[in-house]
């Protein structure tokens, strides 16, 4: 008798707790949907421009990276893309209108390296995107080939659900244009290099052409970088240095060719590094250059090159 | 002596986290932000006042032996009920906490508020019960949570779960000397054992004693 009680009891707790959530959850489910579409609403308006009513859409993506879509009133879809990066999920929006074309792409996560995989929320990657259309390939950025490539990911598979919805047929022909060109990072400066030091036979610089304008003097001078220091390449670096014999000046330094280890010895060739020759006087005896950090080597080579321009003009 | 009466909340001794263990996958969880600590010890504090008003009305019916199970599954129904508000009112908080608020199902905390374990106890002593434990609890969390957060990002941001407006925030560590480790599950338990020590050092004085 007792036993029958209880269980009256919990079968009546849970026909009544049931019924109740059920109902609650009917009442309170539209408000859980537009909370959810609130949340990227900021996001979703720039995508397209002057459209407020996003509405949610239900889909089925093999690739598992969209995590929602919207329509966007008349104007299009929206989606919310996500997929790993190199160290953390990269999560943005993407918009495309009734054409097919790219109308927005906004990052809503981003953790990856700064100045490597940030890249992929930066304006010069960004360009290679919006405009184009749902049949066209996406380049990866060279350098941040882990955070541009989910990005690419998610945007393909984005494509994929758009084509089908709207049928359209992408041939798969299509090919991604030049790569975005990395951008260009600022140079560190490490340790100090004097001007006037002892340079050794294999380390000089060697004068192979000289143009005078007056008091203006200009050398190019082949000098032995850090690969042909180590005897990892054969090439010399190749820097071209203007004089001005009048006031004992370096005009201009500028760094034809740069042999060294790509990315590191190859910094050289930033502007900043030559940048900073400009206006020295070499009649000053303790003059000296900031070496670049990770190159110190290859700064050394075009300080060598410098010298021996110097002496060539004295 | 009962051997229950282990279980008899206080607020620095036996305060039903730190003390008791009650609740504690929660507590770990929220507490890497004041803002989802807040959030979540005012949620659970409402669910286990319903809790213990449930519970009582349920004494009044049941035979003693379906309290247990009948209660379990009032708790799930209230977690589910609170789940279902934080979700449609308060969505950032349900983001930031994730898994951890459907969790409050098996929060036993709860279910230890609704008296399912003092069943001689007066619907009114269990009520009152229940309002010291939601405090206690609530407060364990905001302590926690505090030492995590400043440790962990240099400074405190509370903001209204409801409306995502922030209430007030201060930074007090610059971001060189904070240490991530605290908004991590490693650095909760390190803080939780801290505070706990804390509560139970200022705690011997109190005259709510639990236990032998």
């Amino acid at each position: 008798m007792k036993n029958t009680k209880s269980l009256l009891v919990l079968l009546i707790t849970v026909l009544l707790t049931g019924g109740i959530l059920l109902f609650a959850d009917s009442q309170l489910r539209p408000i859980i949907d537009a909370a959810g579409s609130s949340e990227d609403q900021a996001v979703l308006e720039t995508l397209f421009a002057g459209e407020t009513a996003f509405t949610p859409v239900e889909f089925t993506d093999e690739t598992g990276l969209i995590k929602k879509v919207y329509e966007a009133g008349e104007s299009g879809y929206a989606y919310i893309i996500e997929n790993q990066g190199f160290s953390d999920v990269i999560t943005f929006a993407l918009g495309l209108d009734n054409e097919g074309n790219i109308t927005g792409y906004e990052i809503i996560n981003l953790n990856d390296t700064p100045g490597y995989g940030s890249q992929v929320g930066e304006d010069a990657f960004k360009e290679t995107i919006v405009g184009k259309t749902s049949t066209d390939a996406f380049a990866t950025i060279s350098g941040s080939t882990v955070s541009s490539g989910a990005v690419v990911e998610g945007l393909n598979a984005a494509k994929a659900h758009y084509n089908e919805t709207m049928g359209i047929v992408d041939d798969g022909t299509s090919v991604p244009e030049t790569p975005a060109e990395p951008v260009e990072q600022p140079l560190t400066f490490g340790s100090k290099i004097t001007l006037y030091r002892e340079v050794s036979e294999s380390k000089a610089g060697v004068i192979t052409d000289t143009v005078e304008e007056g008091d203006l003097v200009t050398y190019t001078v082949e000098v032995a970088g850090y690969a042909k220091q180590e005897g990892y390449g054969d090439t010399p670096n190749v820097i071209s240095i203007t004089l001005n014999k009048a006031t004992e000046t370096i005009e201009k330094v500028e760094v034809l060719e740069a042999n060294d280890t790509p990315n590191l010895g190859t910094k050289i060739e930033h502007p900043d590094f030559a940048a900073q020759f400009e206006g020295m006087s070499y009649a000053d005896q303790a003059a000296e250059a900031d070496a670049i950090s990770a190159a110190t080597v290859s700064s050394e080579s075009v300080v060598n090159a410098i010298l021996a321009a110097i002496e060539e003009s004295k | 002596m009962n051997r229950l009466e282990n279980t008899k909340i206080g607020f620095l001794r036996n305060n039903p986290v730190l003390g008791l263990s009650l609740g504690l996958t929660t507590a770990l969880a929220v507490t890497f932000s004041m803002t989802s600590a807040v959030g979540i010890g005012v949620l659970t504090f409402v669910l286990i006042l319903a809790a213990a008003l449930l519970g009582g009305l349920v004494k009044m019916v049941a035979p003693k032996e379906a309290l247990l199970p009948v209660n379990i599954i009032l708790v799930a129904f209230l977690a589910k009920i609170g789940e279902l508000l934080v979700l449609a009112y308060a969505p950032g908080l349900a983001t930031s906490v994730g898994i951890f608020l459907p969790l409050l199902a098996v929060n036993s905390i709860i279910l230890y508020a609704t008296g399912a374990f003092h069943a001689e106890e007066s619907m009114g002593q269990i009520f009152a019960d229940a309002v010291k434990a939601g405090a206690a609890y609530l407060a364990a969390l905001i302590c926690v949570s505090f030492i995590r957060e400043l440790l962990g990002t240099g400074g405190i941001s509370l903001q209204n779960p409801l409306s995502g407006n922030e209430i007030f925030s201060f930074s007090l560590i610059p971001s060189e000397f904070t240490l991530s480790l605290f908004t991590q599950p490693a650095g909760a338990l390190l803080v939780l054992a801290l505070v706990a020590a804390l509560f139970a050092a200022f705690g011997k004085q109190d005259v709510e004693m639990g236990g032998k």
